[in-house]
């Protein structure tokens, strides 16, 4: 599918007879359109999250090697790269049109940004793109779906990172506190006491339920778009499910990390942590199947 | 040349462009100079400004945690440390306070109780954009620790310590 698509970013102009007098010309943007919308903005989003994710995936490269790299989704995850082919795959079904001087100058900017050698930017553009897609109201229910995508992509790459830069300590404290609330043992700011009492254990940003939170929510909004691309005030409840069942999930293995040296080992190790990853991963799933049974099933 | 065609070779132009660029300035590719350790620009900072000899505290080998120093403050060893790796808040450095040990933090010169978050978040945040092109350290603090009866070590010109 994705080699199909340049053949139609130019609609061949030289092909088409010109017109003869004022009245058969066309309004100033479509005269413009020797683009068309669909394939345009796939590209864009699809530049923009490549550049956007690409100092993850070097850094992935240059620190685990090739083969951990690739095992490990590239410095990201399976989940983000299966995310980006859903967005990219509902802008590319949308039905087509010829692009406008307004899509023209927004893809322009978009892919200027990509070319900042600052991976944030393309990020931010990326956002910025998805919120003109979800705004204009000439722009089709999977167009509108893939900008949804998008968006929660952009969450996963920067807002979730600022968030976590301004809030890491609050976040962190708040998770040690409901651990101690469960383990009965006493909290000092991000630090947590074992239930045996031999050691403390810090909670650290890796460690919070933020990042899980971000990853399982756009899983979730790629998923349900592609089977449902008009969205329902009802799946605010099954995000809201989403995000106790990652916190849940998440506070688990924090108390159970907290009960003795040998269970943080297991749990915080190899094994625990792929384990856990997995488990969200299955969590967010769920909700989103849960959330387009109708369309799945019926 | 068929427009098709043409397109085929912008769009791969723009993509490879992109992240060639991307490619070029990263640390982990780039041979560029390196910028010195903010463990050894406190290093010479407190061999500077101290009396006495500076003790190293060494960081596990591949944490990504930067290392700190011993050093006298009045009649007292203190320990200063360069604040940890984004998201670590400060574990190892944290991890040498005894249990009545005080913990202080120095940024941008100013001697402070808490850890300075948003001012950090900020500056990280504007450094992220206007040093692509040339790698220097990214901002942090200073992670402080002292004896409970001992006086903070203030009086340190700290303003001389660059923040990144």
């Amino acid at each position: 599918m994705l080699a199909a698509w340049p053949q139609t970013i130019f609609n061949d102009v030289l092909t088409s007879p010109m017109p003869t007098d004022s009245t058969q010309r066309l309004p100033s943007p479509t005269r413009l359109a020797v683009f068309s919308r669909r394939p345009l903005f796939a590209f864009t989003i699809g530049v923009l999250v490549a550049n956007a994710a690409a100092t993850k995936v070097i850094d992935a490269f240059a620190q685990l090697g090739p083969a951990n790299a690739l095992a490990g989704g590239l410095g990201l995850s399976w989940a983000f790269w299966l995310s980006l082919a859903l967005c990219i795959r509902l802008a590319l079904i949308e039905e087509d049109q010829p692009a406008g001087a307004k899509d023209l100058w927004v893809c322009g900017a978009g892919l200027a940004a990509a070319l900042l050698p600052i991976s944030p930017v393309s990020s931010l553009a990326c956002t910025a793109l998805a919120l003109f897609l979800l705004l204009d109201r000439t722009v089709g229910v999977y167009l509108k779906a893939a900008a949804m995508v998008a968006l929660a992509i952009s969450v996963q790459l920067l807002w979730s990172r600022l968030l976590m830069l301004f809030f890491v300590g609050p976040v962190a404290d708040l998770d040690a506190h409901l651990v101690g609330l469960i383990t009965r043992t006493p909290v000092h700011g991000n630090m947590v006491g074992f239930a045996d009492g031999s050691h403390r254990m810090s909670i650290l940003e890796a460690c919070t339920s933020v990042q899980n939170a971000s990853v399982a929510l756009m899983l979730f909004v790629a998923i349900v778009r592609t089977f449902r691309p008009k969205p329902r005030t009802s799946e605010l409840y099954f995000i809201l499910g989403l995000f106790i069942s990652v916190v849940v999930v998440n506070l688990i293995r924090l108390t159970l990390m907290a009960q003795n040296i040998e269970m943080f080992h297991l749990v915080h190790g190899d094994i625990g942590w792929p384990v856990i990853n997995a488990i969200i991963t299955v969590v967010g799933l769920s909700w989103a199947v849960l959330s387009v049974r109708r369309e799945v099933f019926d | 040349m068929k427009s098709s065609t043409k397109a085929w070779i912008a769009a791969s132009l723009v993509l490879a462009l992109s992240l060639s660029l991307k490619l070029l300035v990263n640390p982990a590719w780039s041979r560029g100079a390196t910028p010195t350790p903010r463990t050894e620009l406190l290093r010479r900072f407190l061999a500077a400004t101290t009396e006495g000899q500076l003790e190293e505290i060494a960081a596990p080998a591949n944490s990504g945690e930067n290392g700190g120093w011993r050093f006298q403050s009045g009649a007292c060893r203190a320990a200063a440390f360069p604040s940890g790796p984004r998201g670590s808040l400060d574990l190892f450095a944290r991890s040498h306070a005894h249990k009545r040990d005080r913990v202080a933090y120095v940024y941008r010169g100013e001697f402070r109780s808490t850890p300075p978050t948003p001012a950090l978040a900020r500056d990280v945040i504007v450094h992220r954009l206007s040093t692509a092109f040339h790698p220097t350290n990214e901002p942090g603090y200073v992670v402080l620790i002292y004896p409970a009866g001992c006086a903070p070590p203030s009086h340190l010109p700290w303003a001389r310590l660059p923040a990144g």
